[in-house]
């Protein structure tokens, strides 16, 4: 038996004739490529071939751009600003490439305010924006960007340093706002959070998905929001240690919620999965490097090639 | 009375092929062997579905001359699976363990053949994430695929790539 089908095998392998992957059709690449991410995409993937190259300067290509998942990056952080910078650049690029067709950007901690000024000068079509742990966004570069986005259904803001003021400029200017995720400066400093769910339950009435773990809300806060949303499936309230939820109250919650969340969003993705000792991530982050080192020091030294 | 024999027996093989019965369909794969599935796993093979379809149902061998005998147990599984809402993350790890590079290529290929959408999307992850943080080098060599850029072209993405790397942003640059 296992012999046969070793023998099946090896002659399944050398019969096997290279499959051409550029005759494939351009959505089906395009679906492989999109789950590598911006980095990848711009860094790696488009050299691969000019079909390839054809295809990663598309704007329809560029309806996503997501650059969460970066930790072999993240992990570099010994080059500091250079990191940040480069990303913040790459992130700027992919914007420019997507020609106002973006829908929906992920960023991590690369993110600042004069970033979203550069998307909010050129995405009139963003519907979804993710931010992890920006805590170079301020309450006023964040209000700036959301105040030109009427149209956003899901904003999700994690670890972030943002403050009463950009909820409400959320509230004030997001009225089709589906999805929720907002967890700032309170988090490092828990203050009562009652003020923040009113502004919730007063202005934004069609939300569905609420993550707001980790803060000072109180039993008065959550219901106030629980009356005001009446769509609201999904509730994050983990780690909010103000809420004493005794069984009763829990059965509420568990009746009125499909989705009551009790693991933190976004860990797993983040703490797992990603090759830390990725050689060309650290050869390309170097080469990055010596590249802003040469080009501090002389300035006219063009013609050496890299 | 041999005439009611010869009638009875027609009626029988008319509601046999007929598309509503669960009359098995024989899946032939490229190095001829049959593979008997219930219709409902046809069902997810749109390829082989609407070559039911277009015949009426008379038609229940169906040659996947592209399909190899090794890859189409693969996709015949997954199929199963997806009818009887058993994929789960424990089994798309499992399934994919069992898989070399050759054959996850393969079964895309095939997933794409047969339009099986679920099965398609899942095999794009696995090859994203299996050419994930590789070079340009690994990457074309995992598809095969030709260095096929012109000189010029190589020039200009060099160039492009400059472009990255320096950022022509009048705001980073010239500062200090």
């Amino acid at each position: 038996m296992s012999s046969s089908y070793e023998s099946k095998k090896a002659k399944h392998e050398s019969t096997s004739t290279n499959p051409n992957w550029l005759e494939l059709p351009r959505d089906i690449t395009l679906n492989i490529l999109q789950r590598l991410g911006a980095v990848q995409i711009l860094m790696n993937a488009r050299n691969v071939c000019p079909d390839w190259w054809n295809i990663c300067k598309d704007p329809v290509t560029w309806r996503q751009i997501h650059m969460l998942d970066l930790l072999p990056y993240v992990k570099l952080t010994s080059y500091g600003g250079v990191y940040i910078d480069f990303l913040a650049k790459l992130c700027k690029y992919a914007v420019d490439l997507s020609c106002g067709h973006l829908e929906e950007i992920y960023i991590c901690e690369f993110g600042t305010d004069h970033l979203l000024q550069h998307i909010a000068d050129r995405a009139s079509n963003l519907r979804c924006i993710r931010l992890y742990g920006c805590k170079l966004i301020s309450d006023e570069g964040w209000c700036e960007f959301v105040k030109k986005f009427s149209m956003l259904e899901e904003i999700h803001i994690l670890n972030s340093v943002l403050s009463r003021k950009s909820l409400e400029v959320i509230g004030q200017n997001c009225p089709l706002l589906k999805s929720l995720t907002f967890n700032g400066k309170w988090y490092e400093k828990p203050s009562k959070w009652d003020a923040e769910a009113s502004i919730i339950a007063k202005t934004m009435p069609k939300l569905t998905y609420l993550d707001i773990y980790g803060n000072a809300l109180t039993v008065v806060g959550l219901f106030s929001i629980l009356d005001a949303c009446p769509l609201l499936e999904s509730l994050n309230i983990q780690g909010c240690s103000n809420l004493k939820v005794g069984a009763s109250l829990l059965e509420i919650l568990y009746n009125r919620i499909k989705d009551l969340r009790d693991k933190e969003f976004f860990s797993d993705a983040y703490d797992t999965g990603y090759d830390s000792g990725s050689e060309w991530v650290r050869v390309m982050m170097n080469e990055y490097r010596e590249h802003v080192e040469t080009s501090e020091d002389e300035v006219e030294g063009e013609g050496e090639d890299a | 009375m041999a005439e009611e024999v010869s009638s009875q027996m027609n009626s029988l093989s008319i509601s046999e092929t007929n598309p509503s019965s669960s009359a098995t369909i024989s899946l032939v794969s490229g190095d001829d062997i049959v593979f008997k599935v219930e219709p409902t796993i046809a069902k997810e093979m749109e390829t082989v579905q609407s070559f039911i379809d277009e015949t009426d149902g008379k038609i229940t061998t169906i040659p996947l001359p592209n399909i190899s005998s090794h890859d189409l147990p693969y996709v015949i599984e997954y199929c199963e699976k997806s009818i009887a809402g058993k994929i789960t993350k424990e089994f798309e790890a499992e399934f994919v363990k069992k898989l070399n590079n050759e054959e996850v290529k393969e079964l895309f290929l095939a997933a794409n053949y047969l339009n099986i959408k679920k099965l398609l999307d899942f095999l794009s992850q696995v090859i994203a994430d299996r050419i994930a943080n590789k070079s340009v080098e690994y990457v074309r060599r995992y598809f095969g695929i030709e260095n096929d850029f012109t000189p010029e072209e190589e020039a200009k993405l060099r160039e492009e790539l400059a472009w990255t790397f320096t950022g022509v942003d009048p705001d980073d640059e010239d500062e200090n």
